[in-house]
């Protein structure tokens, strides 16, 4: 059941009616119900293993909250871990890893068949899993107590707006929600339905329409030319962060309606001038669980220099295996970690550089515009369907960017078209720091750019129901 | 100039009261809008702008006139040229008497088009692809003619051809009629196994902006220079032998005979529709290019030839005129697959109105 579909508006119609006429406990357990229906809607068979990472995680939280002995502490923990993580191995990497193991293995000579499986990767793994875990490191590492109501987690494991594509939520924030009643009032009302309109006009204006664009650029293994390679990463740099800040703003705004308060999830991430800001804005709670849970256990800053970068290195190469079970990914997530590195190397020279204020805006334009670009090659990393791709699209950005064709020039007015409404309305929200920011701006009444986002879902959306690009992580 | 005036010309009173309802409405939701607490300005504000704009892009001839002389087929599909046009023909009056009125798909079009042109009659009014549902959805457009007689079209070539609900979104609101019509378009959308266009009907239903989302995004394309850019196609120019292979092509994997139960279905609502109505109804027996007539098609001709025998003798209101009895065109009359030459055209109709003439 996706959210642009034509039955979840209706699901949801449903739930909430049922919700705000129910008493608390009532509310809970309402939900619980409808997050299984959603979930099951994609694919029933998907239920039991959701099913299994929930029992597993309650009965290991109360067992690692139980017992003050670390020893029998960390081997609770390491049944949660191995229970998710391995269910997250054999449905999403096990292929990956027996297809490059048996092409290790050709090399010299060996043959290793019939060792792939043949299974669906479950909607969501990624995102529940994670959130699974940090629920036991947290007990584990006395953040949190355990949550004694097996409904009540179950709801915490499963709360249908962020369960398959986020954002993922800590135990700390999301369960004292559903264990404690909830209001819904005019301002969390009003914020939840502009949070849904603004995921819908990402969604369906912008990331639809630029998959257009990218979708053409990328069918080809190499592109016509590099002004068509460079329009095609742009495409789909604008096309993801609609795509999945879409989903996100339109998960907390169901969220909001419901009385819960989600994670912010995206910012502003192509207007940030480094590669650090760009984590603090892009898939916000991917990156927090990282440092929470693995960069800063292996150390984060606080052993030099090198095992800074080590710590980087690795936390990345993770974060990019994460998404998918591809070496794209995987060469993207270290390439963010190289960027990272670098800027730890050239942030103090950076610093010291005295620019003159006259000069300030060009510098930031500047930044702002090299970092989008570092960005977009990122991008390009992690949407080339091979390494052959990826090569084609460098080499003819470098030594062929070629002449304004038709097509080209079709590609830039269609993106102006399309971006121009969303790049407005960022630069609102990012000079006022406030993702609510349209509501408050003197220069013009916000109900005409209210019109403007309707009027261009409604003529120039898509419509078809395309999927969510973060489903297939 | 001229066109100004003529545009002006057909504006009539009652859309001069449409008009001015509208107008007290936007104001009536502007004012109220304002005077209730300050959190719901914006709401009423939102409210008021889409009821202006709608006024603008959809309530006038002069949008629709724009439209259909700006977009072409190649911009927009062929149903959707015929739909824009269509629309702007509904704020066009009406003369006074119509005694024939020809209904049907282009292929209808293509038959009686030219001795309409000639004569003014019959009055014509055809959509690309039109198909049994589309009469009972188009059908208060059909009566506001006022014809003494409706004229159709129809083969194996209609009435064996998979339904389908993709041009249904741009339809004409049917209101509460959607109650009766569901089964039917409930029953088109599981033989087309997509009930997405079902959906979309829906919500059509209660969103023009939706609905004619094509002419917005034809301009855009149009502005942008899509076909251009993208190399696609030119359907208008097409030549037409390759339109014929495309056709044929298209008969033999478009038409079977499980489909045929549901379309006469489809067709005797519409009839009964005629019937309740007061219309008369002369169906003349279609044809196609001989090329076409294979096994399966003759297989398809014998029971549709008989279901239209069938609802001949049924319906008091409803003439059947089979093929035999006008005029048979040869390979030589034919565009393509389905439109006839002019001049073949041109005959037909004028044997057809001898025909009828010696049956009143």
């Amino acid at each position: 059941m996706l959210f642009n579909s034509f039955v979840f508006p209706v699901f949801f119609l449903i739930v909430y009616i049922i919700y705000r006429g129910s008493s608390h406990k009532l509310q809970n357990r309402l939900l619980l119900l409808a997050s299984y229906v959603f979930y099951g809607s994609w694919d029933w068979r998907f239920l039991p293993l959701i099913l299994l990472s929930t029992v597993v995680d309650y009965y290991c939280g109360l067992n690692i909250d139980k017992f003050s002995d670390t020893r029998r502490r960390k081997t609770y923990l390491h049944l949660s871990l191995l229970v998710n993580l391995g269910t997250l191995g054999v449905f999403k990497y096990f292929n990956f890893f027996s297809d490059n193991l048996q092409s290790l293995m050709s090399q010299f000579g060996l043959h290793l068949d019939g060792l792939t499986l043949d299974i669906l990767l479950p909607v969501g793994i990624s995102f529940y899993t994670f959130q699974t875990l940090s629920y036991t490191i947290d007990i584990y590492l006395n953040k949190s107590k355990p949550e004694r109501n097996f409904l009540n987690f179950a709801l915490f494991v499963s709360f249908f707006p962020q369960l398959v594509a986020g954002p993922i939520e800590r135990s700390t924030r999301l369960l004292p929600q559903i264990q404690f009643p909830r209001k819904i009032t005019a301002a969390k009302n009003k914020e939840g339905l502009w949070f849904i309109f603004w995921g819908y006009f990402l969604k369906i204006f912008v990331a639809d329409n630029m998959a257009k664009i990218s979708d053409r650029v990328f069918a080809e293994t190499a592109p016509q030319s590099g002004g068509e390679a460079l329009m095609g990463m742009y495409a789909f740099a604008f096309q993801i962060f609609g795509d999945f800040a879409g989903y996100s703003f339109i998960a907390i705004g169901v969220a909001k309606l419901l009385g819960f308060d989600l994670m912010t999830n995206f910012l502003f991430p192509y207007f940030v001038t480094n590669p650090t800001d760009f984590w603090k804005n892009w898939h916000i709670s991917l990156s927090s669980w990282l440092r929470d849970y693995l960069y800063i256990p292996l150390g984060g800053n606080r052993n030099g220099s090198l095992m800074t970068y080590r710590n980087l290195f690795i936390t990345m190469f993770l974060g990019g295996l994460w998404h998918g079970a591809a070496w794209t990914f995987v060469i993207w997530g270290i390439f963010h970690g190289v960027l990272l590195s670098l800027f730890r190397v050239l942030k103090p020279m950076t610093e010291k550089m005295k620019i003159s204020s006259t000069y300030l805006p060009i510098t930031y334009a500047l930044k702002v515009v090299i970092m989008f670009h570092l960005t977009c090659l990122g991008w390009l990393i992690f949407r080339a369907e091979s390494l052959q791709q990826i090569v084609a699209f460098l080499q003819a950005i470098i030594f062929n960017i070629g002449s304004m064709t038709d097509r080209l020039q079709y590609y830039v007015l269609f993106m102006i078209f399309h971006l121009w409404l969303l790049c407005l309305i960022q630069f609102i929200q990012k000079r006022k720091g406030d993702l609510m920011a349209l509501e408050n701006i003197q220069w013009c009444p916000s109900w005409i750019f209210y019109i403007m986002m309707l009027y261009s879902m409604l003529f120039w959306g898509e419509f078809g129901g395309q999927q969510f690009i973060y489903f297939q992580f | 100039m001229h066109t100004v005036v003529f545009l002006f010309q057909q504006i009539t009173s009652h859309d001069l009261v449409y008009l001015a309802a509208k107008a007290v409405m936007i104001i009536a939701i502007f004012w109220f809008g304002n005077k209730i607490r300050p959190r719901w300005h914006h709401a009423a504000n939102c409210i008021v702008a889409v009821l202006i704009i709608r006024l603008f892009l959809f309530d006038n001839i002069f949008s629709w006139y724009g439209y259909q002389r700006y977009l072409s087929a190649d911009d927009v599909g062929w149903r959707q040229k015929s739909v824009i046009g269509y629309e702007y023909q509904k704020f066009v009056k009406k003369s006074e008497y119509t005694k024939f009125l020809a209904v049907g798909s282009s292929q209808t079009g293509a038959v009686y088009g030219p001795y309409a042109s000639r004569h003014g009659s019959p009055k014509l009014f055809s959509l690309a692809g039109m198909s049994p549902l589309d009469l009972i959805l188009y059908r208060k457009y059909i009566k506001s003619f006022g014809p003494d007689y409706i004229l159709l079209y129809l083969s194996e070539f209609d009435l064996a051809r998979n339904p389908s609900l993709d041009a249904a979104k741009i339809a004409p609101s049917q209101g509460l009629y959607l109650i009766n019509l569901y089964p039917f378009l409930r029953e088109v959308a599981e033989h087309s196994q997509s009930y997405t266009a079902l959906k979309e009907m829906l919500v059509g239903e209660f969103l023009p902006e939706y609905k004619y989302a094509f002419i917005f995004s034809g301009i855009r394309d149009k502005i942008l220079g899509k076909n251009q850019a993208l190399a696609m196609p030119i359907w208008t120019e097409i030549p037409d032998d390759l339109s014929l292979q495309y056709h044929l092509q298209n008969m033999a994997t478009n038409t079977s005979m499980e489909v045929i139960d549901v379309n006469n279905r489809i067709l005797t609502h519409f009839l009964s529709y005629c019937r309740d109505e007061s219309l008369k109804v002369i169906i003349v027996e279609g044809q196609y290019h001989p090329l076409g007539y294979t096994d399966k098609s003759l297989a398809l001709h014998q029971v549709v030839h008989q279901n239209l025998l069938n609802i001949d003798n049924e319906f008091n209101n409803v003439t059947f005129i089979p093929r035999t009895e006008v005029m048979n065109f040869t390979e030589a009359d034919y565009k393509d697959g389905y439109h006839v030459k002019p001049l073949p055209a041109y005959q037909f109709v004028e044997n057809l109105m001898v025909y009828i003439d010696s049956m009143e």
